[in-house]
Protein backbone atom coordinates (compact mmCIF):
# COMPACT_ATOMS: atom_id res chain seq x y z
CA UNK A 1 0.00 0.00 0.00
CA UNK A 2 1.14 3.55 -0.68
CA UNK A 3 2.01 6.00 2.07
CA UNK A 4 -0.68 8.36 3.38
CA UNK A 5 -0.28 11.83 1.87
CA UNK A 6 -0.84 15.19 3.57
CA UNK A 7 -2.67 17.75 1.42
CA UNK A 8 -0.84 20.62 3.16
CA UNK A 9 2.38 19.41 1.53
CA UNK A 10 0.82 20.09 -1.88
CA UNK A 11 -0.55 23.63 -1.78
CA UNK A 12 -1.85 23.83 -5.40
CA UNK A 13 -3.83 20.62 -4.76
CA UNK A 14 -5.03 22.08 -1.46
CA UNK A 15 -6.41 25.15 -3.21
CA UNK A 16 -8.18 23.00 -5.77
CA UNK A 17 -9.77 21.15 -2.87
CA UNK A 18 -10.82 24.44 -1.28
CA UNK A 19 -12.36 25.65 -4.56
CA UNK A 20 -14.18 22.35 -5.08
CA UNK A 21 -15.48 22.44 -1.52
CA UNK A 22 -16.85 25.96 -2.05
CA UNK A 23 -18.73 24.82 -5.18
CA UNK A 24 -20.07 21.69 -3.45
CA UNK A 25 -21.21 23.60 -0.38
CA UNK A 26 -22.83 26.23 -2.61
CA UNK A 27 -24.94 23.46 -4.17
CA UNK A 28 -25.97 22.33 -0.68
CA UNK A 29 -26.66 25.93 0.35
CA UNK A 30 -28.92 26.66 -2.63
CA UNK A 31 -30.87 23.44 -2.11
CA UNK A 32 -31.24 23.76 1.66
CA UNK A 33 -32.32 27.39 1.38
CA UNK A 34 -35.09 26.18 -0.89
CA UNK A 35 -36.09 23.34 1.44
CA UNK A 36 -36.09 25.57 4.49
CA UNK A 37 -37.90 28.50 2.92
CA UNK A 38 -40.67 26.15 1.82
CA UNK A 39 -40.92 24.87 5.37
CA UNK A 40 -41.19 28.39 6.73
CA UNK A 41 -43.85 29.31 4.22
CA UNK A 42 -45.83 26.21 5.11
CA UNK A 43 -45.69 27.15 8.79
CA UNK A 44 -46.72 30.70 8.03
CA UNK A 45 -49.68 29.34 6.06
CA UNK A 46 -50.69 27.12 8.96
CA UNK A 47 -50.45 30.07 11.35
CA UNK A 48 -52.59 32.18 9.01
CA UNK A 49 -55.18 29.41 8.82
CA UNK A 50 -55.27 29.17 12.61
CA UNK A 51 -55.77 32.94 12.91
CA UNK A 52 -58.66 32.80 10.41
CA UNK B 1 -8.10 6.01 -26.65
CA UNK B 2 -6.04 9.08 -25.80
CA UNK B 3 -5.21 9.62 -22.16
CA UNK B 4 -5.10 13.31 -21.37
CA UNK B 5 -3.81 12.88 -17.83
CA UNK B 6 -0.05 13.05 -18.10
CA UNK B 7 1.87 10.12 -16.61
CA UNK B 8 4.29 11.05 -13.82
CA UNK B 9 6.93 8.90 -12.14
CA UNK B 10 5.96 10.52 -8.85
CA UNK B 11 2.52 8.87 -8.93
CA UNK B 12 1.85 6.33 -6.20
CA UNK B 13 1.77 2.65 -7.18
CA UNK B 14 -2.03 2.58 -7.02
CA UNK B 15 -2.27 5.70 -9.18
CA UNK B 16 0.14 4.26 -11.75
CA UNK B 17 -2.02 1.14 -11.93
CA UNK B 18 -5.20 3.19 -12.32
CA UNK B 19 -3.52 5.32 -14.99
CA UNK B 20 -2.59 2.19 -16.97
CA UNK B 21 -6.26 1.29 -17.43
CA UNK B 22 -7.58 4.85 -17.79
CA UNK B 23 -9.87 5.01 -20.85
CA UNK B 24 -8.29 1.80 -22.09
CA UNK B 25 -11.22 -0.43 -23.17
CA UNK B 26 -8.86 -2.81 -24.97
CA UNK B 27 -7.57 -3.84 -21.57
CA UNK B 28 -10.69 -3.63 -19.45
CA UNK B 29 -13.96 -3.95 -21.38
CA UNK B 30 -16.25 -6.76 -20.23
CA UNK B 31 -19.59 -8.05 -21.46
CA UNK B 32 -21.50 -7.53 -18.23
CA UNK B 33 -21.62 -3.79 -18.79
CA UNK B 34 -24.01 -4.25 -21.73
CA UNK B 35 -26.80 -5.82 -19.62
CA UNK B 36 -26.21 -3.05 -17.05
CA UNK B 37 -26.65 -0.50 -19.83
CA UNK B 38 -29.92 -2.15 -20.80
CA UNK B 39 -31.13 -2.21 -17.19
CA UNK B 40 -30.33 1.50 -16.98
CA UNK B 41 -32.25 2.18 -20.21
CA UNK B 42 -35.17 0.15 -18.87
CA UNK B 43 -35.29 2.12 -15.61
CA UNK B 44 -35.17 5.50 -17.35
CA UNK B 45 -37.74 4.46 -19.99
CA UNK B 46 -40.09 3.08 -17.35
CA UNK B 47 -39.91 6.21 -15.21
CA UNK B 48 -40.44 8.47 -18.21
CA UNK B 49 -43.38 6.37 -19.42
CA UNK B 50 -44.95 6.71 -15.95
CA UNK B 51 -44.53 10.47 -16.09
CA UNK B 52 -41.71 10.72 -13.55
CA UNK B 53 -39.74 13.14 -15.68
CA UNK B 54 -38.47 15.12 -12.72
CA UNK B 55 -37.20 11.97 -11.00
CA UNK B 56 -35.11 11.20 -14.09
CA UNK B 57 -33.87 14.79 -14.17
CA UNK B 58 -33.00 14.47 -10.48
CA UNK B 59 -31.00 11.36 -11.36
CA UNK B 60 -29.16 13.42 -13.97
CA UNK B 61 -28.51 16.13 -11.37
CA UNK B 62 -26.98 13.69 -8.89
CA UNK B 63 -24.95 12.09 -11.69
CA UNK B 64 -23.61 15.49 -12.81
CA UNK B 65 -22.60 16.59 -9.30
CA UNK B 66 -20.69 13.32 -8.99
CA UNK B 67 -18.93 13.98 -12.31
CA UNK B 68 -18.00 17.42 -11.01
CA UNK B 69 -16.40 15.76 -7.97
CA UNK B 70 -14.66 13.23 -10.22
CA UNK B 71 -13.23 16.07 -12.30
CA UNK B 72 -11.66 17.90 -9.36
CA UNK B 73 -10.44 14.54 -8.05
CA UNK B 74 -8.52 14.17 -11.34
CA UNK B 75 -7.23 17.73 -11.01
CA UNK B 76 -5.82 16.92 -7.55
CA UNK B 77 -4.09 13.83 -8.96
CA UNK B 78 -2.50 15.80 -11.79
CA UNK B 79 -1.54 18.87 -9.75
CA UNK B 80 -0.15 16.97 -6.75
CA UNK B 81 1.67 14.50 -9.00
CA UNK B 82 0.95 11.76 -6.47
CA UNK B 83 -2.62 10.49 -6.16
CA UNK B 84 -6.29 11.34 -6.61
CA UNK B 85 -8.37 11.74 -3.46
CA UNK B 86 -10.07 8.46 -4.40
CA UNK B 87 -8.90 5.99 -7.03
CA UNK B 88 -10.28 2.92 -8.80
CA UNK B 89 -7.21 0.87 -9.75
CA UNK B 90 -7.48 -2.69 -11.09
CA UNK B 91 -8.49 -5.16 -8.40
CA UNK B 92 -5.33 -7.23 -8.50
CA UNK B 93 -3.16 -4.16 -7.89
CA UNK B 94 -5.36 -2.78 -5.12
CA UNK B 95 -4.98 -6.03 -3.21
CA UNK B 96 -8.40 -7.51 -3.89
CA UNK B 97 -6.81 -10.65 -5.22
CA UNK B 98 -8.76 -10.75 -8.46
CA UNK B 99 -6.95 -11.86 -11.56
CA UNK B 100 -9.03 -9.60 -13.78
CA UNK B 101 -10.09 -5.98 -13.66
CA UNK B 102 -12.43 -4.33 -11.19
CA UNK B 103 -14.11 -2.20 -13.84
CA UNK B 104 -15.18 -2.61 -17.45
CA UNK B 105 -14.20 0.96 -18.29
CA UNK B 106 -12.33 3.62 -16.31
CA UNK B 107 -13.59 7.04 -17.39
CA UNK B 108 -11.48 9.18 -15.05
CA UNK B 109 -8.74 8.30 -12.55
CA UNK B 110 -11.31 7.66 -9.77
CA UNK B 111 -14.42 7.15 -11.87
CA UNK B 112 -15.62 4.13 -13.78
CA UNK B 113 -18.63 3.14 -15.85
CA UNK B 114 -20.18 1.18 -12.98
CA UNK B 115 -20.06 4.24 -10.71
CA UNK B 116 -21.62 6.28 -13.50
CA UNK B 117 -24.67 4.02 -13.90
CA UNK B 118 -24.92 3.58 -10.14
CA UNK B 119 -25.20 7.29 -9.38
CA UNK B 120 -27.79 8.00 -12.07
CA UNK B 121 -29.97 5.17 -10.79
CA UNK B 122 -29.37 6.22 -7.17
CA UNK B 123 -30.61 9.73 -8.00
CA UNK B 124 -33.84 8.37 -9.46
CA UNK B 125 -34.40 5.86 -6.65
CA UNK B 126 -33.71 8.37 -3.89
CA UNK B 127 -36.39 10.70 -5.27
CA UNK B 128 -39.01 7.99 -5.74
CA UNK B 129 -38.82 7.20 -2.03
CA UNK B 130 -39.54 10.81 -0.98
CA UNK B 131 -42.91 11.74 0.54
CA UNK B 132 -45.20 13.50 -1.95
CA UNK B 133 -45.57 16.49 0.34
CA UNK B 134 -42.28 18.32 0.05
CA UNK B 135 -43.14 20.44 3.08
CA UNK B 136 -43.82 17.50 5.41
CA UNK B 137 -41.58 17.15 8.42
CA UNK B 138 -39.99 14.03 9.87
CA UNK B 139 -38.80 14.30 13.49
CA UNK B 140 -39.29 18.06 13.17
CA UNK B 141 -37.02 18.34 10.11
CA UNK B 142 -38.08 19.07 6.54
CA UNK B 143 -38.32 15.65 4.92
CA UNK B 144 -35.98 16.58 2.05
CA UNK B 145 -33.24 17.50 4.50
CA UNK B 146 -34.03 14.41 6.58
CA UNK B 147 -33.74 12.11 3.56
CA UNK B 148 -30.62 13.89 2.30
CA UNK B 149 -28.98 13.21 5.68
CA UNK B 150 -30.11 9.57 5.79
CA UNK B 151 -29.13 8.78 2.19
CA UNK B 152 -25.79 10.57 2.60
CA UNK B 153 -25.03 8.56 5.73
CA UNK B 154 -25.93 5.26 4.04
CA UNK B 155 -23.85 6.14 0.97
CA UNK B 156 -20.82 6.99 3.14
CA UNK B 157 -21.20 3.63 4.90
CA UNK B 158 -21.15 1.83 1.52
CA UNK B 159 -18.18 3.93 0.42
CA UNK B 160 -16.26 3.02 3.59
CA UNK B 161 -17.00 -0.66 2.90
CA UNK B 162 -15.71 -0.31 -0.68
CA UNK B 163 -12.53 1.23 0.69
CA UNK B 164 -12.24 -1.53 3.29
CA UNK B 165 -12.60 -4.04 0.43
CA UNK B 166 -9.81 -2.25 -1.47
CA UNK B 167 -11.82 -1.54 -4.61
CA UNK B 168 -11.84 2.17 -3.80
CA UNK B 169 -8.46 3.46 -2.69
CA UNK B 170 -7.85 6.50 -0.48
CA UNK B 171 -4.32 7.85 -0.10
CA UNK B 172 -4.81 11.29 1.46
CA UNK B 173 -4.93 11.75 5.25
CA UNK B 174 -8.06 13.94 5.17
CA UNK B 175 -10.02 11.34 3.18
CA UNK B 176 -9.95 8.19 5.30
CA UNK B 177 -12.39 5.96 7.13
CA UNK B 178 -11.20 7.64 10.34
CA UNK B 179 -12.69 11.00 9.27
CA UNK B 180 -15.83 10.16 7.27
CA UNK B 181 -17.44 13.54 7.94
CA UNK B 182 -15.52 15.08 5.00
CA UNK B 183 -16.93 12.42 2.69
CA UNK B 184 -20.32 13.16 4.21
CA UNK B 185 -20.16 16.92 3.59
CA UNK B 186 -18.49 17.20 0.17
CA UNK B 187 -18.69 13.62 -1.03
CA UNK B 188 -22.40 12.92 -0.80
CA UNK B 189 -24.52 15.69 0.73
CA UNK B 190 -24.26 17.85 -2.45
CA UNK B 191 -25.42 14.86 -4.53
CA UNK B 192 -28.72 14.37 -2.73
CA UNK B 193 -29.21 18.11 -2.22
CA UNK B 194 -28.97 18.70 -5.97
CA UNK B 195 -31.22 15.73 -6.76
CA UNK B 196 -33.98 16.80 -4.36
CA UNK B 197 -33.73 20.44 -5.41
CA UNK B 198 -34.11 19.43 -9.07
CA UNK B 199 -36.97 17.04 -8.25
CA UNK B 200 -38.89 19.73 -6.36
CA UNK B 201 -38.81 22.45 -9.01
CA UNK B 202 -42.36 23.66 -9.66
CA UNK B 203 -42.12 22.87 -13.38
CA UNK B 204 -40.20 20.42 -15.58
CA UNK B 205 -38.71 23.41 -17.38
CA UNK B 206 -37.17 24.63 -14.13
CA UNK B 207 -35.81 21.14 -13.41
CA UNK B 208 -34.23 21.12 -16.87
CA UNK B 209 -32.73 24.52 -16.07
CA UNK B 210 -31.19 23.19 -12.84
CA UNK B 211 -29.71 20.20 -14.69
CA UNK B 212 -28.46 22.57 -17.41
CA UNK B 213 -26.56 24.67 -14.85
CA UNK B 214 -24.86 21.55 -13.46
CA UNK B 215 -24.10 20.31 -16.99
CA UNK B 216 -22.46 23.67 -17.79
CA UNK B 217 -20.27 23.31 -14.69
CA UNK B 218 -19.25 19.81 -15.74
CA UNK B 219 -18.54 20.76 -19.36
CA UNK B 220 -16.44 23.73 -18.20
CA UNK B 221 -14.52 21.43 -15.84
CA UNK B 222 -13.92 18.86 -18.57
CA UNK B 223 -12.82 21.42 -21.15
CA UNK B 224 -10.46 23.13 -18.70
CA UNK B 225 -9.12 19.77 -17.50
CA UNK B 226 -8.66 18.64 -21.08
CA UNK B 227 -6.73 21.77 -22.03
CA UNK B 228 -4.53 21.42 -18.96
CA UNK B 229 -4.08 17.63 -19.41
CA UNK B 230 -5.45 17.13 -15.91
CA UNK B 231 -8.17 14.55 -16.64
Amino acid sequence: MSEILNIMDFMPAFWILVGATVVDLSIVGVAFKDFLSKGDKAEEKKDDEKKD
Amino acid sequence: MQTLLVYKDSYSELTKAAWEVLRNPDATMQWYIIPILLIFIYIVSKELSEGHVQAVLAGAALWLVDIWNEIWNSYICAVSGHAPVWGTPPGSVAGVGLAGQSSAFNILIGYNIEISFMFFIMGIASCLMLPKDKKAKILGINNRIFFAFIMTTLAVCVECFLNYANVLTWEWSFWQRGCPWILWIIGYLPFFSAAYYTYDRPTVKQSVKAVGCLAALVVAGLVFGGIMNWI
